[in-house]
């Protein structure tokens, strides 16, 4: 098999692999405030945080991995109310700043030493969510073929992972359909027509950012369970912007977008890494990661340049002022 | 707006009016008196570290034990306090305890490995002794034996002495200068170009690292190196408006459009410093083998002095500049009243533009100073971001004097809060305040009183 041929294959599979369905489910998250709303949550990473760390610090006292689950929703909702408070009844550019300040600042007081005993700081919590391993179902072995291929533990998640983008997005397929999602759309095109129809703008903002919040908990908490660990420094902006560059390549103000753009940005990503390490044989990952990060910021940019509505396509999406 | 639309146009020439400083003498005379009361709280002690010579091998007793020794030098004598009541509990109840005997020496049976709880009643230290850390430890005992430490000696986390204090004031004014001058570029591109500039962080980075390799690259002194990086990074910005900005505005790209625009600036400019410099950080070569001055009880690097005298002349510049050039009344104009302005006769484009140069020369010499008060490296932008915001916020959004005001409490309240808290914890710091002015005051504390959409 040539080298080429790898290459595209080690693509495919990072274009379904769990990374993709992690990115997907934030990105879900994202697409409802932003691209529903028109809400700038620039603090995704931090609800991530709060549902992964939800999940390890249960574990850590000994809680089971349901229980974790539970914790880490309803600490994120609490993070979104935290946030929301203050600032969604301002303009979007405050909600904008604090969320990204507060997402930043939790990761500080996680690695922080002063936390240490709840947190564990930078040694992070290790050994999460066995129970989720136990219940898998699938034989040993490895399924697929050649580099597209899967142990049973990665099958698991990724089967795991998938699952939950498909029901996440039915849950927003119905939503945004309800008479609930209208009343979104009406608030993205023209807040003061929304408010002077008797509508809420405040109580629907809030309750946006809390339930994309909430999905990029759940994120948080797949990316946990994969890892079987939390470590402070997953978690820092850079997860928060990818998650736009992939709404945004997807289309915002679609349901499928953050699916397709997540599919898209991996298989993407993987390939040019596998291209360049054919061409030049000698570059590592120390040079090979800031030029993927330079490649995706150009494209962000070419994006919301030329075609702000993505792949699927929405232009109002982002008439947003 | 504060202007009135039937205001003459004549007024844009020189108003002195058009944008009052948002901090007035009172308000500075309010910051200033809050500051004094925050020193006067900290408690001022002062304490040497005394040069311990306790015994360090020490024979352990036989047994499945728990066990230490106390020791504490007490007038250049190493001595050993003896009948300290010692007490072991496992999963809160009591397992043993022990009184040290003539050599200081406790040892408390345990039944065998786990967790134990270990305290040290303080009431039985007999006069002169003192407990540096904890009183009650938690130990785990994976074999039959295990030695517990309890650090005698002054207490080291509590005792301060004024010059220290004085110190930290003074690194905080540095830093809240540094912010200040990023700030009031930030605050300048959001009121100007309606730009939340998420990238400002990295101009500071590009700024310091540009100077770098005009100083260690090419063998120029700091001081011009710093003076071409403000240069280049200035025409940077200029060039950045001319080639993507401008475009950008007549397709009509929204605000947070605009604001995701900024995002990939800023991972386009991080990754390129990183692949250029790398991640480990670096010092810029003048300056380096500094004797401190010492004035008083404070002792201070001539850099760090340099640093802020510098600053200081920058803002005041830019104050000059703002207030008193026809470039500058421009500015204020656009930033008052975009359309008013363009009615009047001013190029808005080539104003934003002048804004974009600004604001990246600000930051760059703004990173010069944090890289010669620190080091240079390619997160330092970055981490004052965020401070760089709390301080618009505090200063009121769009005001750039208010950002200059903001910067400084802020830098000044994040170095003051590490006299008590963690220095994890600065940043903390920074969006409590943050988030408290958005509920209580949004327009800012120091702006004036204004009506908020």
């Amino acid at each position: 098999m040539s080298s080429f041929t790898a290459v595209v294959l080690d693509a495919l599979q990072a274009s379904i692999g769990l990374s993709a369905a992690v990115y997907a489910l934030s990105g879900i998250g994202i697409n409802l405030q932003f691209g529903y709303t028109g809400i700038l949550n620039l603090g995704q990473v931090g609800f991530m945080l709060v549902g992964a760390y939800g999940v390890a610090i249960t574990h850590n006292l000994g809680g089971s991995l349901w229980l974790g689950i539970l914790v880490g929703l309803a600490a994120a909702v609490v993070f979104g109310l935290l946030l929301g408070l203050p600032t969604l009844r301002l303009r979007a550019d405050y909600l904008a700043i604090v969320t990204l300040a507060a997402a930043e600042i939790l990761r500080l007081v996680v690695r922080a030493r002063t936390s240490e005993p709840v947190t564990r700081s930078t040694q992070g919590i290790v050994g999460v969510a066995k129970e989720w391993f136990a219940l898998n179902p699938i034989p040993t072995g490895r399924y697929g073929w050649d580099n597209f291929s899967f142990d049973q533990r990665a099958l698991w998640m990724v089967l795991t992972g998938w699952t939950l983008v498909g029901l996440i997005a039915l849950l927003m397929l119905a939503i945004t359909r309800s008479p609930w999602g209208r009343v979104l759309h009406g608030i993205r095109e023209d807040e003061d027509v929304a408010r002077a129809l008797g509508k809420n703008v405040y109580v629907y903002k809030m309750q946006t950012l809390i339930l994309g919040g909430a999905i990029g908990a759940l994120a948080g908490i797949l990316l946990a369970v994969d890892a079987q660990s939390v470590f402070p420094d997953t978690w820092t902006a850079q997860v928060t912007f990818l998650g736009y560059v992939i709404v945004i390549l997807g289309g915002p103000g679609r349901v499928l977008g953050p699916v397709v753009g997540s599919i898209l940005y991996w298989f993407i990503i993987q390939f040019t890494d596998g291209v360049l390490q054919l061409t030049f044989n000698h570059i590592d990952q120390a040079t090979l990661a800031p030029v993927r990060f330079i490649g995706v910021g150009v494209g962000l940019i070419l994006l919301m340049a030329f075609r702000p509505q993505g792949l699927l396509g929405d232009r109002r999406a982002l008439s947003v002022e | 707006m504060r202007l009135p639309m039937l205001r003459s146009t004549a007024k844009y020439t020189r108003a002195p009016d058009l944008a009052k400083p948002a901090f007035g003498p009172r308000r500075l005379l309010l910051a200033g008196g809050a500051a004094v009361l925050l020193l006067a709280m900290v408690p001022t002690r002062a304490d040497a570290a005394s040069a311990s010579s306790c015994p360090t091998a020490v024979t352990p007793p036989p047994g499945g034990v728990v066990w230490g020794q106390l020791c504490q030098v007490v007038g250049g004598a190493a001595r050993l306090p003896q009948g300290v009541l010692i007490a072991v509990s496992r999963n809160g109840k009591p397992v043993g305890k022990a009184k040290t005997d003539e050599h200081g020496v406790f040892a408390v049976p345990i039944p065998g490995p786990g967790r134990y709880g270990v305290s040290l009643d303080r009431s039985t230290l007999p006069r002169g002794f003192s407990l540096a850390g904890r009183s009650r430890l938690s130990l785990d005992v994976f074999l039959d034996r295990q030695r517990v430490v309890f650090p005698l000696g002054p207490a080291v986390s509590t005792g301060r002495s004024l010059g220290d204090v004085l110190e930290v004031a003074l690194t905080g004014l540095r830093s809240g200068l540094i912010i200040a001058m990023g700030a009031a570029g930030l605050s300048l591109l959001y009121r100007v170009a309606g730009i939340v500039n998420l990238a400002h962080g990295e101009f500071l980075t590009v700024g310091a690292i540009t100077a770098y390799a005009f100083h260690v690259g090419l063998g120029l002194p700091l001081v011009v190196a710093a003076v071409l990086s403000a240069a280049v990074i200035g025409g940077f910005g200029f060039g950045l408006d001319l080639g993507l900005w401008r475009p950008l505005r007549r397709r009509g790209v929204g605000f947070l459009g605009r604001m995701v625009i900024t995002i990939g600036l800023a991972l386009i400019l991080h990754n390129t410093m990183q692949l250029v410099f790398g991640v480990v950080p670096r010092q810029y070569h003048d300056f380096q083998s500094e004797q401190p001055l010492h004035l008083g009880s404070v002792s201070v690097l001539p850099r760090d002095l340099a640093v802020d005298v510098i600053a200081i002349a920058v803002l005041v510049a830019l104050t000059l500049t703002l207030r008193h050039t026809t470039a500058g009344t421009s500015i204020r104009a656009v930033s008052d009243n975009p359309d008013l302005a363009e009615g009047s006769g001013i190029n808005v484009s080539a104003t934003i533009r002048h804004v974009w140069a600004l604001a990246a020369a600000l930051a760059a010499a703004a990173g010069v100073m944090q890289g010669v008060a620190l080091q240079v490296d390619i997160n330092m932008g970055a981490a004052i971001l965020l401070s760089m915001f709390a301080a618009i916020v505090l200063g009121g959004a769009g005001s750039w004097s208010g950002a200059i005001a903001g910067g400084l409490v802020i830098g000044f309240a994040e170095e003051i809060s590490t006299l008590w808290l963690p220095s994890d914890f600065k940043l903390v710091l920074s969006l409590v305040v943050l988030i408290l002015v958005l509920l209580v005051r949004p327009q800012g504390i120091l702006a004036p009183r204004t009506r908020m959409a």
